[in-house]
């Protein structure tokens, strides 16, 4: 038998595994990929429906670059869906995070977004608490007008969740409320005030450029433009903001200041910039704080 | 005389008694993070030495330890020291003793130690035996195909 290196610090000499219950071997498999978890059926025979019982969908760094293994992919998710709830009965799903990258539109667009949106709309049934969903398309100007390049609708079912805490999203062109959502971490874009509007609890916001295709950097240089109307948020209960990938763009600038001249209860206002920005760094510290407690920090 | 009001102020101090017979004099507030200490002492409010018979002295001591330090900082250094037996015994103490902190610092750190990794090296971390039938195994790997894609060779 094939010796392990350093096996004795890495496997077990006896199988203690065997006598914990299946509630803790749950707990380990939930903090796994739900890919990592479903092979654990095979370790064996007690292994077989464990994964079953495990309340979230975790499916990070998935890329989906042909037909073939986009409907491998999505028939995955819906056996496991299925089996779950065959096995496991009514069952909870305390979180989903899906972070995808669609080699084409047509994978994306025909092949993927339909079905997420079931997903979505089984998850929130299912009680969903925390949505981390990230979704790239490579490859769209090759196809130019023929997809509607704005990021697909999410399901109505989304809007009445009213145990959703938690979410990582883009902008989406519906206006309805999030009537829960305390967190949020939203990449940048020039309609973030609409956003905010439809989080009228949000405490913690993060914004943050991410992998910032070519056309959206481009939208971020344009002229700042005042919200008509302060979003609610941001009167009553923003307590804390974090910047991501701050630069020197003056609508960035601009943006910081908005929400410092408004946010009243905010709490601290973290800006993270690649390299020092004293300039910058002066031109916020004299500005006026609706905040009295307000803590500002600048970090690199 | 400081050293008197130091004992009063403090919290009053139990014993626990491991598997092994080791003691362990430990402040009532420490002891209480153990839900089921803290149930041993809803029921018999006078009892100074509360047995723990399914944790050893050394692992037992190693709880206390956590309960004493835990913050953000030392959780995530402290499951580097342990081997696989010791975070799974350990793991066995915290769901005896229910503490949930514990639990879920151990069942993360335990899952890091086998993420995209084969079954077959799963299965010799925790030492498993595979009693699954080939046509059983070949069955479950046929219905769930895509988790069984691209994994970690050892």
């Amino acid at each position: 038998m094939r010796r392990l290196k350093n096996s004795t610090a890495a496997a077990s000499t006896v199988d203690t595994i065997s006598s914990l219950p299946d509630a803790i071997l749950c707990h380990i498999l939930y903090f796994l990929t739900t890919k990592e978890a479903v092979a654990t059926s095979i370790l064996s025979k007690r292994w077989i429906h464990l994964w079953h019982h495990v309340h979230n969908l975790k499916f990070p760094d998935i890329n989906v670059e042909t037909v073939k293994s986009s409907v491998l992919f999505n028939e995955f998710v819906y056996s496991v869906l299925l089996s779950r709830e065959v096995i496991a009965g009514y069952n909870v799903m305390n979180s989903f995070t899906l972070d995808i990258r669609y080699d084409n539109p047509h994978l994306a667009f025909d092949l993927g977004f339909p079905n997420i949106r079931k997903w979505i709309n089984v998850a929130v049934q299912r009680k969903l608490e925390h949505l981390c969903i990230r979704l790239d398309v490579d490859n769209l100007d090759d196809n130019g007008l023929d997809y509607d390049a704005d990021y697909p609708n999410l399901p109505v079912s989304i809007f009445t969740c009213r145990t959703l805490v938690n979410q990582l999203q883009r902008p989406y062109d519906v206006v309805t409320i999030f009537h829960n959502l305390t967190d949020l971490l939203l990449h940048y874009h020039n309609r973030w005030d609409l956003v905010l509007h439809q989080c009228p609890k949000l405490q913690n916001l993060q914004l943050s450029k991410g992998l910032c295709d070519p056309m959206w950097c481009e939208k971020g240089q344009e002229n700042w433009v005042e919200p008509e109307f302060v979003p609610q948020c941001l009167l009553s209960s923003l307590r804390t903001c974090t910047i991501h990938d701050f630069s020197d763009l003056q609508s960035e600038l601009m943006l910081e200041q908005y929400i410092l001249k408004n946010a009243i209860i905010l709490q601290t206002m973290t800006i993270w910039c690649k390299t020092e920005q004293p300039e910058m760094e002066s031109k916020l510290s004299i500005c006026p704080m609706a905040s009295e407690t307000c803590e500002l920090s600048l970090c690199c | 005389m400081a050293e008197e009001k130091s004992q009063a102020s403090s919290s009053k101090m139990l014993t626990l008694k491991a598997s092994d017979g080791v003691l362990f004099e430990v402040e009532l507030n420490i002891a209480k993070e153990m839900k089921t200490v803290q149930a041993y002492i809803d029921d018999c409010e006078d009892i100074e030495t509360i047995p723990i018979p399914n944790v050893l002295g050394k692992h037992l001591a190693i709880v206390i330890e956590y309960i004493k330090k835990t913050n953000e900082e030392y959780d995530a250094e402290f499951e580097k020291q342990w081997n696989m037996d010791d975070l799974q015994l350990l793991l066995l103490a915290a769901n005896y003793l229910n503490i949930s902190g514990l639990q879920e610092c151990l069942c993360k750190a335990i899952a890091k130690r086998i993420e995209n990794k084969s079954p077959e090296y799963v299965r010799k971390v925790f030492n498993i035996e595979n009693d699954h039938s080939p046509e059983e195994e070949a069955k479950l790997r046929k219905e769930y195909k895509w988790a069984f894609e691209g994994v970690d060779k050892d």
